[in-house]
């Protein structure tokens, strides 16, 4: 049996305002990843909210800046620095930030 | 339960029962059937048709068709058993017992018997399919481990791309009409002895002839000597068997089956000799690192390396015979280069003056900004929101690398 | 107002079962804040996804972790059987879940040793280990390896257990139940073992929803979520219910485990019985073409698989977020007013794999 899951389109302002709500429905975050496409890059969020599965695609380009949620999700900031360290991503303001340390790879954002 | 000696009980009976491990090594352990301890091949079996080598995850396996061996680096072998179960001819299987630990890395290589230059030839037997028994069924083309076989059910056609093909003969083995059949060299000779005498010897005609000696190695007698310094090429009147495989197998077709007499007479002086020299070019944008040019290059004169994308040319050992200009399925290769450094590097057409700047069409400019990553003095400055699109004429430097890299092609050097 | 100082713990260390850096801010012997660093094991797998046939990627993917190596494979075949919408056959769903409950069992057992290792109970630690060579060497036998399988194929399994060697099985078990129950008696009624770990580590559960804990650490809070109710492979046929634990310390989360392994046999014994008769794989032609996620629950938590393929051999993107990964801002907020002393059982309560964490 395979499990239904959402799969939404969000813009980019959008991230904030549905974190927020998420977090006052009591949800958890999952997993925040990132994939590289021809001229950006998509970003998934995933969150559970009473056992469902949602989550929410966002597509960016190369230098689009991001608002991290770590303010609101504090389990966020792994995973932000994650991205922002392999793939280049411009996260701003993540409340622990390893600045590109967090995996010190010798090369710089190999996924880009 | 007790909660200050619950595990008393346990220690009591550990005092007086034998131990749990093994000994080792005086006691080995006798592993179960089905432990991927290492791998094992039945040489004789094999086809080398590399298939275990692209399987391989971690690169452990090497196969070598023309010298006929097959060797593994059982340190880099990590027992997965992806080879065993794509081998056509299930000649790989798995040993319970593990390789021995050592010092340096070990490797095994097995040759098979009689495997030298002629054999290779003789294994690479392409099927034919009986078009008359042929139903089209499709099952030939699905079972292809190469994709190398395509099948029209309703144009009724039977098609077969010889360079994916590694004559591993599956196809022979599912076809359920038992239509097909591999060997077509024996066909294809028919076919050239059809166009001459039984007795006929083959000739080079100089003028095209290139030595890259594809001829010699395919002669199943040894018959045929070539020099490229002394511009000699010969056959030994004794050994040819007039098969005719040197004339079908020649890159130029440059030889011709003639009669003894015409054959053997005397030479003109100094025959002119070829003046091919130029060398073969990938386009790289097109190429895929299939590794067929190289691995089809009697010369051994091409390096193709899937993983890194890399594909080199050694000019020295090139003798511009145009097999590998033949053998690319996707037709990326020509012979263009004048030089060594110009076949290994990307095309740079410079049609524009030394002082010329760039300019882009703002029309057809999308504002993309690879060019500004590509300056090497950051002399484009590309702003998207705004579309705008300046060159710093100061820093230019006018290598154009900004026009090459342009993927709407919009920038011109003026 | 005492001086602070800061102590780093890790990677290298004889307490420390994981390769992982934390740097403790001390108060006179209280913990005052803690730091992590990982990145000591990256290898960078899923980079590795472009370059190689995803039929061959398989055998990457499992070895990105040597305990939960199994479900990885299998979270993979299933991702790829859901973007090409291969259903596999009944008998290889019944396979896997088997093979999965085993990991299971072996991953809880090799924890339970490395608790006891961490508080000093050697022998205890040697004996649970003993309990867990008797599974490798099950796995050995139905398999062909004690640590990798390598027994996962996109569209089924590549080996069979027929009816001897599942009954041979099964016997083995019920023999090793007993055992296993001797031993898990101790850790939950011995005295030194309840005055290390009761009152160790309160994770509250408003914490654990904020900080993103799964697996054990979230269900001995008292959340009632188990990733296996969804039903993937042949979950949804079997019988069991969801083990959870009222007090949140770590004394909680030993509980959770061990009950987890007596619920590892039933659901054992549960898929041997019911397991239906016919082919264990199906052939898979094409390439992958769309994206798809997949959740699992392995022996740590809840694992998150997403692929994204675009027609060619070579997927675009092979994500894993494994549970230690999620685990580890629990781990910080834990680690905050413990003792100095506790801090090698809060890192192993959180059951850290840090291979896996790292890819």
């Amino acid at each position: 049996m395979r499990e239904n899951y959402e799969l939404k389109i969000l813009a980019p302002d959008q991230i904030t305002i549905k974190a927020h709500s998420l977090r006052n429905k009591g949800a958890r975050l999952s997993q925040i990843c990132s994939v590289r496409t021809k001229d950006g890059f998509d970003l998934l969020y995933s969150y559970v909210l009473d056992g469902l599965f949602k989550n929410y695609k966002v597509s960016i380009d190369e230098d689009t800046p991001i608002e991290s949620i770590t303010a609101i999700f504090p389990n966020a900031f792994l995973y932000e620095n994650e991205m922002s360290e392999l793939f280049g991503i411009n996260i701003k303001y993540i409340a622990l930030d390893y600045k590109n340390k967090l995996y010190d790879i010798a090369v710089e954002t190999p996924f880009k | 339960m007790n909660k200050y000696g619950s595990f008393a009980g346990g220690v009591l009976k550990s005092l007086f029962t034998k131990p749990a491990t093994y000994g080792y090594p005086f006691n080995k352990k006798e592993y179960p059937e089905r432990t991927r301890g290492s791998i094992v091949i039945d040489i004789d079996g094999c086809i080398f048709c590399g298939l275990c080598e692209k399987k391989c995850p971690s690169n452990a396996i090497k196969v070598d068709r023309n010298s006929g061996t097959w060797s593994i680096d059982r340190m880099g072998c990590v027992q997965c058993e992806n080879c065993v179960n794509g081998c056509p001819k299930k000649v790989l299987s798995t040993n319970v017992n593990y390789t021995a630990p050592n010092t340096s890395i070990t490797v095994d290589t097995f040759k098979k018997a009689g495997s030298e230059n002629a054999e290779s030839v003789g294994e690479a037997c392409m099927p034919k399919a009986d078009l008359d028994a042929c139903v089209f069924c499709g099952i030939c083309a699905k079972n292809c481990p190469q994709g190398a076989l395509s099948v029209d059910r309703a144009n009724k056609s039977w098609k077969l791309d010889e360079t994916l093909c590694v004559s591993c003969g599956l196809c022979t083995e599912k076809c359920p009409k038992k239509c097909i059949e591999m060997g077509a060299d024996e066909t294809k000779n028919e076919i050239a002895l059809k166009q001459y005498d039984v007795d006929d010897f083959p000739k080079a005609d100089k003028k095209s002839c290139v030595y890259c000696g594809i001829c010699a190695l395919a002669c199943p007698q040894g018959a045929i000597e070539l020099d490229k310094d002394s511009n000699m090429w010969t056959v030994n009147e004794d050994k040819c068997i007039h098969c005719g495989i040197c004339y079908y197998k020649c890159p130029k077709k440059c030889i011709d089956m003639v009669d003894r007499d015409t054959a053997f007479a005397a030479e003109e002086e100094n025959p002119a000799t070829s003046e091919q020299t130029n060398l073969p070019k990938a386009d790289l944008d097109k190429c895929v690192y299939c590794t067929l040019c190289a691995k089809n290059c009697p010369q051994g004169a091409l390096t193709v390396d899937r993983a890194e994308k890399i594909w080199k040319l050694d000019a020295d050992s090139c003798v511009s015979c145009g097999l590998c200009v033949d053998k690319c399925p996707k037709k990326c290769i020509d012979m263009s280069a004048s030089s060594a450094s110009e076949a290994n590097e990307p095309e740079f057409k410079r049609g524009y003056d030394i002082d010329a700047v760039p300019t882009a069409n703002l029309d057809t400019c999308v504002f993309c900004g690879i060019c500004a990553k590509a300056c090497p003095q950051d002399a484009v400055t590309v702003d998207r929101e705004n579309k705008t699109w300046t060159i710093d004429e100061e820093k230019c430097i006018h290598c154009a690398i900004c026009a090459y890299k342009c993927p709407k092609k919009c920038i011109e050097m003026k | 107002m005492s001086k602070r100082s800061i102590v780093p713990f890790g990677p290298q260390h004889p307490v420390l079962p994981e390769p992982i850096h934390l740097d403790l801010v001390l108060e006179d012997e209280k913990v005052v804040e803690a730091i992590p660093s990982i990145g000591f094991v990256h290898r960078g797998l899923e980079k590795l996804v472009e370059k190689r046939n995803f039929h061959d990627y398989m055998y990457v993917i499992e070895r990105i972790c040597g305990i939960c190596s199994f479900m990885h494979g299998m979270g993979y075949a299933e991702g790829i059987e859901r973007i090409m919408d291969v259903e596999i056959p009944d008998r290889a769903k019944y396979l896997r879940t088997i093979w999965c409950e085993m990991s299971r069992l072996h991953s809880h057992l090799l924890w339970l040793g490395l608790l006891a290792d961490a508080f000093g109970f050697e022998s205890l630690f040697m004996h649970c280990w003993r309990m867990r060579e008797t599974i490798l060497d099950m796995f050995e036998a139905s398999t062909g390896g004690r640590v990798i399988f390598s027994v996962n194929k996109i569209g089924g399994v590549l080996k069979d257990m027929d009816d001897s060697m599942l009954k041979t099985f099964v016997d083995m078990f019920d023999k090793m139940e007993e055992e296993v129950r001797q031993l898990t008696n101790v850790f939950l009624n011995d005295y030194t073992v309840a005055s290390r770990l009761k009152g160790v580590g309160i994770l509250t559960k408003e914490d654990a929803i904020l900080n993103g804990a799964v697996g054990p650490m979230m269900r001995a809070a008292g959340i009632e979520s188990d990733t296996r109710k969804l039903g993937y492979a042949a979950y949804g046929d079997i019988d069991f219910d969801i083990i959870t634990g009222k007090d949140c310390d770590s004394f909680a989360r030993c509980e959770v485990r061990i009950n987890e392994i007596f619920q590892s046999f039933s659901i054992i014994r549960q898929a041997v019985a019911k397991i239906p008769a016919g082919p264990v794989a199906v052939d898979v032609k094409g390439n992958p073409n769309g994206e798809a996620f997949v959740r699992l629950e392995q022996p740590r938590g809840e694992a998150v698989f997403y692929f994204r393929g675009d027609g060619t051999q070579f997927l675009n993107r092979a994500r894993v977020r494994t549970p230690t990964f999620a685990n580890i801002p629990s781990l910080v907020k834990i680690l905050e007013g413990c003792d100095f002393a506790d801090v090698p059982i809060l890192v192993l309560t959180i059951d850290p794999c840090v291979s896996c964490t790292e890819r």
